[in-house]
């Protein structure tokens, strides 16, 4: 994908919201198409980069379409004031995914009645952002991510990018599972404060 | 007022979808108490969607848009079907977070067994096999026998309190045991203690009299 410049990525963040909000509100399917044409690419790239034993990677267009999906049905839900389209396609991604490789683990363990909309449950994100800076910084996060030094970025990659844990990350690379945990915390205390002040610490 | 939170290790494996579903199960239960937690949780989603863009794209296949306007134009479910649902009717708990709810629902048939005096439990069936869940209620002023665990220990408090030599935990406080970490936990005085707990490998009775109990604490995961 393109390697935005924070401008460009404000300016292709709130196109995006504003593609989303048209499908929320008037079900607009020339927007949706619009829509998949930014997300799907980067939903499959997500599923390519993700896949597992669980989650293979044939199952990439099927995450596409079952995410896609999803968008359209909820977008109804998607409040611009309490995340950017980005983030909230993330976390559709992110639940179609454990959803996906969950339908395996069912078949050998039983079902619970537990899904993943139980456990991320929307209805609770009842917090609106504080500032409305806050969204705009996330625009700055592909920019802030590349200046964090190689180890931290490594470690944030395999969280973010893999959907790994931390053990299973200790177990790919090598590295102590303290020193894992620990360059995940250092990543992710930077990007926060990019997040809340637009400017890397 | 809630003292005891997950880590930003956990919570990010939690927010990034790498969390092993029993530790989720729990998670889920503090993030519906807990506030700043899920301020933490709403951050690193954050961090995730503004990280969406430096995945390397890939194209989807080719028949992929048509294929789903297709099925939006057919029968797909409708919206109400994809948003979370009341807790169902059944087994239900005021004040139990929503998802012991769901699980006390699909868990119809509770065995509490008695471990030791003051001590029962109830194992959930909650569709995975790498954390036991648990419900665990200690009588109150009663003390549960000391033990360490090969694996990782984790304890919602749901009500009452307990204590051991590293704190006191009330309500909504969420409990990190690590393996080699030996610990006695003690229900308060004046209230019964109820807790919903993962363990991840068989608890180790550390007390030659706690030797005798321990079949009951064998992972026995469902
Ligand atoms: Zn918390």
């Amino acid at each position: 994908m393109n390697t935005s410049s924070p401008a460009s990525g404000i300016a292709r963040d709130d196109s995006l919201s504003l593609l989303l909000m048209r499908v929320g509100q008037t079900r607009d399917k020339q927007a949706f198409a619009e829509l998949f044409r930014s997300y799907a690419p980067l939903i499959k790239g997500f599923a390519i980069s993700h896949a597992n034993s669980q989650f293979p990677v044939q199952a990439a267009d099927e995450l596409v379409q079952e995410v896609m999906l999803k968008v359209w049905l909820k977008a109804p839900s998607f409040e611009p004031t309490k995340s950017s389209a980005n983030t909230w396609v993330y976390t559709v991604m992110r639940n179609c995914r454990v959803d996906l490789m969950r339908r395996s683990s069912r078949r050998d363990f039983g079902d619970s009645g537990i899904n993943v909309e139980d456990i991320w449950d929307e209805a609770q994100d009842n917090h609106p952002l504080t500032q409305l800076q806050q969204s705009r910084n996330e625009a700055l996060i592909g920019a802030g991510f590349k200046q964090l030094p190689d180890e931290q970025k490594q470690a944030l990659t395999y969280v973010y990018m893999h959907g790994k844990s931390h053990s299973e990350i200790a177990a790919e690379t090598g590295l102590p599972l303290g020193t894992v945990k620990s360059r995940v915390r250092m990543g992710l205390m930077r990007m926060q404060t990019l997040l809340k002040t637009g400017e890397m610490p | 007022m809630i003292q005891h939170h997950p880590d930003d290790n956990l919570l990010v494996e939690f927010a990034s979808g790498g969390l092993a579903w029993g530790l989720c199960l729990l998670v889920s239960a503090h993030l519906e108490k807990c506030h700043s937690c899920k301020l933490k949780i709403q951050m690193q989603e954050r961090i995730g969607g503004g990280l969406l863009c430096q995945l390397a794209a890939a194209e989807p296949a080719p028949d992929s848009l048509a294929t789903l306007l297709a099925k939006i134009d057919g029968e797909a479910p409708s919206p109400a079907t994809l948003l979370p649902q009341p807790p169902p009717a059944g087994p239900r708990q005021a004040g139990y977070p929503r998802v012991l709810n769901k699980l006390l629902h699909h868990n119809p048939a509770m065995k509490w067994q008695r471990i030791s005096r003051g001590l029962r439990a109830c194992r959930l069936i909650t569709g995975q096999q790498r954390y036991e869940i648990c419900l665990h209620h200690i009588t109150r002023g009663q003390q549960v026998h000391q033990h360490d665990h090969g694996g990782l220990e984790i304890t919602l408090v749901l009500q009452g309190s307990f204590s051991d030599a590293q704190g006191i935990y009330h309500a909504g406080d969420f409990v990190t045991r690590h393996p080699g970490q030996v610990h006695r936990p003690t229900a308060s005085q004046n209230e019964d203690c109820l807790c919903l707990s993962a363990v991840e490998a068989p608890a180790q009775l550390t007390s030659i009299f706690g030797r005798l109990l321990n079949p009951f604490l064998r992972f026995r995961p469902a």
